[in-house]
């Protein structure tokens, strides 16, 4: 598979540019998907959110200067879809924080092969306990394993913020497995 | 899943408890959802082509692209038939050409052919009097067939007589036959003089008219011992 560059160079061009795309969509769908998956949590909101995702990508790739990685810009898209689906929902329901929260929570009960004994869907169920943007830097070191200066760039927040970001949400998590 | 080491490091740092949570996705998606998901947005970008569209000169690379991915697909299906040592080494062309070798071949440059038009009617002229004898031979050639049979048919005659002549008892045929018959076959023959034969015909005609008796005829030629 070409690099980013090449792809992109692929993109300028009327007659490669949808094949250049579909070939940036093959490489990043699954990382793009499961960030969003882990905010949104339902299946099918995710799959709203990836092609919404998508779509901006598209429209904003000619504009796209390669002051950054292709990937991190990316899920700055995704990201900021995400909250935005997120904080509709909200609206739409007229829920409150913490009924979200538990709106959520309820979700992830109701996934396939769900068993709140298990270490696992405690965590998932303690990450939903975070605030929006602390959950996005947890799973974005945690899952994506992404270095700060690269968050940086995803979250337009400085390196030492997002340090501090996931120590605490770290602690908060532990502090909730333990407790249930 | 595996975290990194550094990570993992991180996270034991900040929390053993939860560097000891097993790193696993708990989330299901359903089956080939990566595969359908790029045209599913493709679909969805503005100025997408509708179904009914095709690009400007689709169909006339369709068929160089159909015979290269059959090409790929038999150039695939021999590989797999290929033993697992085979398969694994490298295509790699070992042999050496000296520098500059194709570039100094140089083909044979033939001269374009000329054809003469005024040849080409001598040329008919010459395949109108060739027909001619072709028929002229083959009309010479079917006289002599035809002839040869009516040959053959009176020879077939001639077979026809012999055949019936060889099986004749010639003895009892010539006694059959008359002294007259015979001698005249002979004098057509040229095997005896025909007047000798009418002569004597004649005599014995005569001496019957005579009346001379055979006694008278010997005492005539009695010679006298006088």
């Amino acid at each position: 598979m070409q690099n980013d560059s090449e792809l992109l160079l692929l993109f300028k061009s009327p007659d490669t540019k949808e094949k250049a795309f579909t070939h940036i969509m093959k490489k990043y769908q699954e990382k793009i998907y499961w960030h969003i998956r882990r905010m949104v949590i339902d299946h099918d909101d995710a799959d709203d959110v990836v092609q919404n995702t998508f779509v901006k990508a598209w429209k904003g790739l000619d504009n796209f200067r390669e002051d950054a990685q292709l990937y991190t810009w990316l899920y700055r898209i995704a990201t900021n879809e995400s909250l935005t689906f997120i904080e509709q929902k909200k609206k739409k329901a007229s829920l409150s924080f913490n009924e979200m929260e538990q709106g959520l929570s309820n979700e992830i009960k109701a996934s396939e092969n769900f068993d709140g004994q298990k270490a696992e869907w405690k965590l998932q169920l303690a990450i939903q306990q975070l605030p929006e943007k602390q959950r996005v830097v947890f799973n974005l070191r945690y899952y994506d394993e992404m270095p700060y200066e690269e968050m940086s760039q995803v979250l337009e927040t400085s390196t030492g913020a997002l340090k501090a970001s996931y120590h605490h949400a770290a602690k908060k998590i532990e502090e909730f497995i333990l407790n249930h | 899943m595996k975290r990194t080491i550094n990570i993992q490091n991180e996270l034991a740092q900040l929390s053993t408890t939860l560097a000891n949570v097993p790193y696993v996705n708990v989330y299901s998606i359903p089956v080939n959802y990566f595969e359908s998901l790029p045209i599913v947005v493709m679909a969805k970008l503005p100025n997408h082509r509708n179904l009914g569209e095709v690009p400007v000169g689709y169909f006339e690379k369709l068929p160089d692209l159909v015979l290269n991915k059959i090409k790929l697909s038999e150039t695939e299906a021999n590989h797999e038939e290929l033993p697992d040592l085979l398969r694994s080494l490298q295509k790699v062309n070992v042999y050496k050409v000296p520098d500059g070798y194709f570039d100094s071949i140089r083909l044979p440059i033939k001269e374009a052919k000329v054809i003469n038009i005024q040849k080409k009617r001598f040329a008919n002229v010459w395949k109108m009097a060739a027909a001619a004898c072709v028929i002229s031979v083959i009309s010479f050639v079917s006289y002599k067939l035809i002839s040869n049979q009516n040959e053959n048919k009176a020879d077939a005659k001639a077979i026809a007589a012999y055949d019936k002549i060889k099986n004749l008892d010639t003895d009892k045929e010539i006694e059959k036959l008359n002294e007259k018959d015979v001698d005249t076959y002979f004098c057509d023959a040229g095997l005896l003089a025909c007047n000798e034969v009418e002569n004597e015909k004649n005599l014995e005609d005569e001496l019957e008219d005579l009346n001379i008796t055979n006694e008278e005829i010997e005492t005539l030629f009695e010679t006298p011992n006088n």
